[in-house]
């Protein structure tokens, strides 16, 4: 799966940071505060772009909206959806899908460390892309270094989405506007924020 | 009225009458009855009881059958016994047994011989003499065989049901219920059902294994595959995650895996390059550990009612291409629309504040309205909330911190109802 982002805004080493992150094999964790939908459409939108591989989204309480994200560029004839029992069925699923070289999205409540191993292990085998998205605060106690980016995606003004890459491995925090507005179906438009506040190198 | 059998005798079997000629052609004879036999070596028994009329009557069937094995000599009777004996020693399609001779009761050479020592030649004189002394001179044969023809003894028929054509079964010496057991029988089973479906150039879309305990109890499960599918190690893995799902019990006789549906599949030509990625193994993990309700494809429907814009198919079904969509839609939707508290100046404006799950949310920015009418030809006329109310105006609104909602005023100022707010989705 490659990732081709035709980044218009942001400079080279937005560029560069965001390229090296979501990179075939590798599982991201997306967090969003209550009652926001913004990790949905970041992970839709970089999904947009992977190419033609089947998506999976898998939820206990599934909401994700074909119309919606076929607005976003992602053709929902390459979704599967997936209703699971509970957390770990979900990531059982998300766990399949990955290991056999779909892209999978699952939402759950909480995640464990054992199974954000199991999930990056998953990926790595298949070489695919997962999105782990979560309604979580910027920092909680079982936080998981296996996956590759962990990000907090938060609504910003002017219908654009504030994206904070809260650890990554290998590579440096950032920040970024996300620019949902911007033409669909096409790469998102990114803006690096300059001297975003609460940046930490995660460990 | 009685039973009623038809016997057919294929005097001249092409391959001297074939065991697995006659199980074909007792097989193909199902479509006549239910019920039919294999009659070795060259002949085949059809219960035809009540069967008759869905063919015109017994002549239009004997006509039928005829026409289409023109070869075979048939006969309709009573009794297995005396069919057999019409369609091979029987004239111009009378039931009379009586001049039939003694051979076509099946008895043995030599039986035969002494009866006609003693002057009987035909059927008619041997139901002439006492039963007793018959038994007394000849053996208890000949009474027996004339008492079934006649329908006075019972009679054994073994009818034969056509067996699942692509299924495999293995017995076992002693119950086995080790789950390491039961995964080694159904991966050889696998193993076998895929050569045989290999050469016959097929895939299986279901497959059934079925688990013969010894308490008469047959547990069993369903595997289900997107796509047709002959891998026995897939087909094995498969099994092994639903075997969780059995209980042996006290073990387990004899297992069978048969493949209920199959599709052509056609043999893969081995590349040097690399191959066009398949995703039909991870999907169909994914379709036999939830289950069919609970995986699916969206397909575009036909409504402007948002929930109602698209519908669930199986994923056994191929996809249904989306256009691009002609307006903004959510990425995330709500099952049922969620009812909230909003402040909008009157008549038809944006809400500017609402509160939703005790939360308030300040509207810094809207657009809209996106008007959507009921379907109205799929409700009831209601005279006392006309029509014309019975709309939703689409709202995409911003808070102050960002994050963004499609609301919706339900209703219209002034109408017969209050108007209500709801919120049905999340933008980001």
């Amino acid at each position: 799966m490659n990732f081709d982002f035709g980044f218009s805004v942001g400079g080279a080493a937005a560029t560069r940071a965001f390229l090296g992150l979501v990179g075939a094999g590798t599982v991201h964790e997306v967090r969003a505060p209550e009652g926001t939908a913004g990790h949905l459409a970041l992970a839709a939108k970089l999904l947009a772009q992977s190419g033609d591989t089947p998506v999976v989204w898998v939820s206990t309480r599934p909401a994700v909206y074909p119309a919606g994200l076929a607005w976003l560029g992602l053709d929902p004839a390459r979704c599967l959806f997936a209703e699971a029992r509970d957390d770990a069925e979900s990531f059982g699923t998300l766990e399949a899908a990955l290991r056999g070289g779909m892209a999978g999205v699952a939402e759950s409540v909480a995640c464990t460390r054992l199974a954000a191993r199991r999930l990056a292990l998953a990926a790595r085998q298949g070489g695919s892309v997962g999105f782990l998205l979560r309604h979580a605060p910027r920092q909680t106690a079982l936080d998981s270094s296996a996956f590759a980016t962990r990000w907090l995606v938060s609504p910003a003004p002017g219908g654009r989405l504030l994206a904070e890459i809260l650890y990554a491995k290998g590579g440096q925090p950032a920040a970024f506007f996300i620019d949902m507005e911007a033409e669909h179906g096409t790469a998102p438009a990114l803006d690096l924020v300059a001297g975003a506040a609460g940046w930490r190198r995660a460990g | 009225m009685g039973r009623r059998l038809l016997s057919i005798w294929l005097p001249a079997l092409p391959d001297g009458g074939a065991p697995d000629r006659l199980r074909k052609l007792a097989g193909w004879c199902q479509k006549f009855s239910p019920l039919t036999a294999v009659d070795p070596p060259d002949g085949v028994l059809i219960d035809i009881t009540g069967c008759a009329h869905l063919f015109g009557g017994e002549a239009a069937l004997r006509a039928r059958v005829l026409r289409q094995l023109p070869q075979a000599r048939i006969a309709i009777a009573d009794t297995a016994a005396a069919a057999w004996a019409l369609a091979r020693y029987g004239e111009g399609g009378s039931e009379d047994l009586a001049p039939l001779p003694l051979a076509a009761l099946d008895l043995p050479a030599r039986t035969i011989v002494r009866l006609r020592r003693v002057g009987v030649r035909r059927i008619g004189e041997l139901m002439r003499l006492p039963r007793a002394e018959l038994t007394a001179g000849f053996g208890a044969e000949p009474v027996l065989k004339l008492q079934r023809a006649l329908g006075q003894a019972p009679e054994a028929l073994k009818f034969f049901s056509a067996p699942p054509e692509w299924r495999d079964i293995a017995h076992f010496a002693e119950p086995i219920f080790a789950p390491a057991q039961l995964q080694a029988a159904l991966a050889r089973l696998a193993e076998k059902l895929c050569a045989r479906l290999a050469e016959a150039r097929l895939g299986a879309t279901a497959l059934t294994a079925r688990f013969y305990r010894i308490d008469a109890a047959v547990p069993e499960f369903l595997l289900r595959f997107a796509a047709p599918c002959r891998d026995e190690f897939q087909i094995a893995k498969l099994c092994k995650e639903k075997l969780q799902q059995i209980d042996p019990g006290f073990g387990v006789e004899a297992i069978s895996l048969a493949a209920e549906q199959t599709e052509p599949l056609a043999p893969a030509q081995q590349s040097m390059e690399r191959p066009a990625p398949d995703f039909s193994q991870p999907v169909n993990t994914l379709l036999n550990r939830l289950d069919e309700s609970r995986l699916w494809r969206a397909a575009p429907h036909e409504s402007h009612v948002p929930e109602f814009a698209a519908k669930k198919i199986p994923v056994t079904m191929p996809p249904v291409p989306w256009g691009k969509p002609r307006l903004k839609r959510p990425i995330k939707l709500l099952r049922r629309p969620d009812q909230i508290t909003a402040i909008a100046p009157v008549p038809d404006d944006p809400p500017v504040f609402f509160s939703w799950r005790g939360r308030g949310h300040k509207i810094m920015r809207a657009s809209g309205p996106e008007r959507i009418a009921r379907e109205w030809w799929r409700h009831g006329q209601d005279d006392a909330r006309p029509e014309a109310e019975q709309i939703r105006d689409y709202y995409e609104v911003e808070d102050e911190a960002g994050a963004r909602f499609w609301v919706f005023r339900a209703g219209m100022h002034g109408g017969a109802a209050p108007v209500r707010w709801y919120l049905h989705g999340f933008f980001g």
